[in-house]
């Protein structure tokens, strides 16, 4: 395992994800990048559990983009979890989302969510917001 | 002291002309004797005429020494001259005593001139002597003639002064008298003391320093002091009417010789207020000047009080008079009043001046004057003493006042002449309102029939229950609903037996509610008549409390079977129709669930794809283009381009769906401000040339309106965009209840044939090729207006552009 991991990328859509990675390789290297596909898959790495238990958890992502419709656990429910556990808490959590729906928004926001990004259709938008969040989240903003 | 000096004087003098007449006889004497023994001197001189003999005074040659003439024995010589020493030495000692005396008494002397006079006298007279005892001697015969000349001269003088004495010596009193004079005026001082004493006023008499000479009894009485003020001063610091200046003054006035006086005078005392009648008199003495002041003073205080107590009991006596409400007056025998009070005018309707110059019977209203007149006759006849008539007066202003006048005959105390006391109570309110009652009643008895024949026709007819009889009372009505023949016997248990089986014990409880917790009871309930038809009554009863029980049970009762039987209908359909709304209403959120999950499904899952398609043939784009044909190229382009379209229409749509669930964040807010960040946040405007004038202040949803504003910005903007000139014009207008906002632009406009099809979804009056669009901008703005209460027109020319128009209410409550 990669001792130098910046991003967990959580999406269950292999043409979402694999256009993501695209972006995102541009930004950090792409051996950084841990890929899950569903939210109890996102716990089992974050957590060290099942598939993953022999991973180190003291090797926390420094940023997750968070898929919110997802199958087995929903993105919300991974959040929560992520924002509750002391050791978790702190890492900063993008919610990508392909959905507008304002009652999603607001309760990401309660859960701790740092930021909020729709996926637009526009490729050329989505990778200019992709790499804008990756760059904030890893090189400009501290971890406190 | 002077009757005593002038008889010494005249003693003396008689004495003297005795001695002087011896004198002359002893002298004369031996003269003749001496012819003989006698020798002239030589050298003699004998003078003749007054300038020798004064020239010669003193020669003694002419006569020989008294010695040397006569036979003297030493005896008879001395003799003679110790006798004329003796003489001369007492003469010379009642002069200087005299003046003695004088000097002692210095100005209190009588007579002073005539003392002089006699002293000279005398003491010439001891000279004379002196003289003759010297001859014995030097014979200054000649001096001695001379001496006693003058002697004689200044003798008669005395004598003639003596003369013109007399009288006034003869007037002189003897002491006796003096005595009986001096007791008569003891006698007199002591009545005026007396008199003083014992006047029956407070009178004192003052020297000119204000020192007490004398005062009455009642003076001391009258300020608390006795005799023993008198001789000291009235100015001492603890005489309290020192302390009013104008009594100090009035004091001043009378030492400078005025006679002040006044018949009442406020003086305060130690702090009260007393009243004084009082007079000061100056006093004159001998000289003509003040010596002093007489004081009289008399405290008329109790006096001064019950005057005023007499005054303010007549004031009140005349208050009551003028002020009591019932009016009064005294009436000559000519039925003429002479004295009248306020309210007597006040309702005869004259002013006093014209009360007092008419009679009674002039101000009576002409048909009552008959009536008066005997009234008035009978009580002068003295047929009777006191009467009581109604009548009416005829006021100024010919309106009538009714009244109650009581009559009684007076008799004057003093001339015994005969008068009459009229009280007149104003009686027309009461009159008319009696007259009023009547009308009232009248109006009553009317509005009971009217109310009569509307409980008939409502149905309505009235009970009432006598818990002390046990006996029942039905109006006709009642029995008329109960179908029964009138006056059938009722007792309580009957009547509850008409009520349905199911609704009895309602009306029982009622009834037992009512004796026992006093309450009323308004009930709709089932009753079945004596033809056993089923009706609904309304039964309406409360309960009548006298001394906290209750002793009947009153109310109304009411057939309201038609009435009750469409409300039961109404209530069963208003039933039926709330059901069917409530299913429909589960049903239609039914529906806007499914909607909710099918508009999420929508945005999640149609769009997943999209995003695929266009970011996949971007990457082609990015990742082949340099391989790939021109066409590949172009239609790749197409394929983002609409991708991209059908994005934005999945996105508008579910705004326009998502609008439906919204609730409004109402505000009030600048339009101004929201429309100047849209025009400012979008780099595209920048080119474009806008007019925006003053906009008004709106109520509503700021980011919804933003929403609408941005879309008819962007239209404006969008289809303008052809023209060189491109303006977009905004402005506002205010009424009483709305605002206005008009968004303008001179672009390609529309045709107002197609109007109807502006808002719908999805309608579009442009092709793609021309303005891109999806067709829903102008539909969201119409819901989120909508949402608003408000209206959004529109008015355009094919070529000449466009506007429109929102309007919105001022406040969510108009």
């Amino acid at each position: 395992m990669n001792n130098n991991l910046d991003i967990l990328l959580v999406e269950d859509n292999p043409d979402d994800a694999s256009l993501a990675l695209r972006v995102l390789k541009k930004v950090v290297p792409r051996e950084n990048i841990v890929w899950v596909n569903d939210g109890a898959e996102a716990l089992d790495f974050m957590f060290a559990k099942r598939a993953y238990a022999d991973r180190d958890p003291s090797i926390q992502p420094r940023l997750i983009l968070l898929d919110l419709k997802l199958p087995k656990r929903m993105g919300v429910e991974v959040l929560e979890e992520i924002k509750a556990n002391a050791s978790t808490c702190e890492i900063p959590v993008v919610v990508l989302t392909s959905s507008k729906q304002e009652k999603d928004l607001a309760k990401c926001y309660k859960l701790g969510a740092n930021s909020y990004v729709v996926k637009p259709i526009d490729f050329d938008q989505f990778t200019e917001a992709a790499k804008n969040i990756s760059t904030y989240w890893l090189m400009v903003n501290q971890v406190p | 002291m002077k009757r005593f000096i002038l008889f010494t004087a005249i003693i003396l003098s008689a004495s003297h002309l005795l001695l002087a007449e011896d004198d002359a006889y002893q002298v004369n004497l031996p003269v003749d004797q001496h012819m003989a023994l006698c020798k002239t001197p030589t050298g003699a001189i004998t003078t003749s005429g007054f300038s020798e003999y004064f020239q010669n005074l003193f020669n003694t040659t002419s006569y020989p020494a008294r010695w040397s003439c006569g036979t003297w024995s030493e005896f008879e010589g001395w003799f003679m001259i110790v006798s004329d020493i003796s003489i001369f030495t007492a003469y010379l000692s009642i002069p200087i005593l005299l003046v003695f005396i004088l000097y002692r008494r210095k100005q209190d002397v009588p007579f002073k001139k005539f003392l002089a006079l006699f002293a000279a006298f005398i003491l010439l007279c001891g000279f004379t002597h002196l003289i003759e005892a010297i001859i014995f001697w030097e014979p200054i015969y000649r001096f001695s003639g001379f001496l006693k000349f003058v002697t004689g001269v200044i003798s008669w003088v005395t004598v003639i002064a003596l003369t013109q004495a007399i009288p006034v010596a003869l007037n002189f009193k003897s002491p006796f008298e003096l005595q009986q004079e001096i007791d008569k005026r003891t006698l007199v001082e002591q009545q005026l003391n007396l008199f003083i004493k014992y006047t029956p006023n407070a009178v004192a008499m003052f020297d000119k320093d204000m020192n007490y000479l004398a005062a009455s009894d009642r003076w001391y009485s009258a300020y608390g002091t006795s005799q023993s003020i008198i001789g000291t001063n009235y100015f001492i610091d603890s005489n309290p009417f020192l302390n009013n200046p104008s009594w100090v003054d009035s004091i001043k006035l009378a030492q400078q010789g005025k006679k002040v006086s006044k018949e009442q005078d406020a003086i305060e005392l130690q702090g009260t207020m007393e009243y004084f009648r009082w007079d000061l008199q100056p006093w004159y003495d001998l000289n003509g000047d003040v010596g002093g002041i007489i004081m009289f003073t008399e405290n008329i205080t109790d006096k001064v009080v019950a005057q005023q107590k007499l005054e303010e009991r007549e004031q009140f006596l005349a208050n009551i008079f003028n002020t009591a409400p019932i009016g009064i007056a005294l009436i000559d025998s000519t039925a003429k009043p002479f004295m009248v009070n306020g309210r007597f005018c006040q309702i005869l309707g004259y002013s006093e001046e014209e009360v007092l110059n008419n009679t009674v019977m002039e101000m009576t209203h002409p048909d009552d004057l008959e009536k008066s007149t005997e009234c008035f006759e009978q009580l002068k006849n003295q047929e009777t003493s006191v009467l009581s008539v109604d009548k009416r007066y005829l006021r100024k202003d010919k309106s009538i006042a009714h009244a109650n006048v009581s009559l009684s005959k007076i008799e004057d105390p003093i001339d015994k002449s005969t008068y009459f006391l009229a009280m007149v109570n104003d009686t027309t309110e009461l009159v008319l309102k009696n007259r009023e009652n009547k009308q009232q009643k009248e109006e009553l008895q009317e509005t009971t029939a009217m109310m009569d024949t509307a409980f008939k026709i409502a149905r309505i007819g009235s009970w009432e229950l006598d818990l002390e009889k046990q006996s029942v009372f039905w109006s006709d009505m009642v029995y008329d609903i109960h179908e029964l023949p009138l006056n059938t016997k009722i007792t309580l248990e009957s009547a509850i037996n008409y009520y349905h089986p199911d609704h009895a014990p309602l009306i029982s409880a009622a009834v037992n509610l009512a004796i026992e917790k006093h309450e009323p009871w308004d009930l709709e309930l089932r009753l079945v008549t004596s033809t056993k038809k089923d009706v609904w009554v309304r039964a309406v009863g409360h309960p009548v409390i006298t001394d906290g029980k209750v002793t009947s049970l009153k109310g109304l009762f009411q057939d309201i079977d038609v009435k009750k039987r469409y409300d039961l209908e109404i209530q069963n359909k208003k039933a039926e129709l709330e059901h069917l709304v409530n299913q429909r209403t589960s049903q239609l959120q039914n529906a806007n669930k499914e909607l909710e999950a099918f508009t999420y499904s929508v945005s999640h899952d149609l769009r997943a794809p999209l995003r695929a398609i266009n970011g996949f043939s971007r990457a082609i784009h990015e990742d082949y283009s340099e391989q790939l044909p021109d066409e590949i190229t172009m239609y790749l382009d197409r394929i983002i381009g609409n991708a991209k379209k059908m994005g934005e229409l999945i996105d508008n749509l579910l705004e326009l769906s998502r609008l439906s669930r919204k609730n409004t964040n109402m505000s009030q807010f600048a339009a101004e401000k929201l429309i100047g960040e849209i025009v400012q946040a979008d780099p595209l405007y920048k080119k474009v040339k806008f007019d925006i004038s003053e906009l008004p202040t709106i109520h509503g949803d700021y980011s919804l309106l933003g929403q609408v504003f941005q879309n008819l910005i962007s239209n404006a903007v969008k289809y303008s965009s052809n023209n060189p000139d491109q303006l977009v014009t905004i402005y506002g207008e205010s009424t009483d209840s709305h605002v206005s906002i008009t968004i303008q632009d001179n672009g390609v406009g529309f045709s107002m044939e197609y109007a109807d099809k502006l808002f719908e979804v999805f309608q579009r009056l442009h092709t793609d090729r021309d303005f891109e669009g999806t067709g829903i901008g102008l539909s969201i703005c119409k819901r989120i207006i909508d949402m608003h209460n408000g209206e959004i027109s529109f008015l355009s020319e094919e070529g000449k552009g466009a506007s429109f128009t929102i309007s919105l209410p001022k406040s969510e409550k108009s």
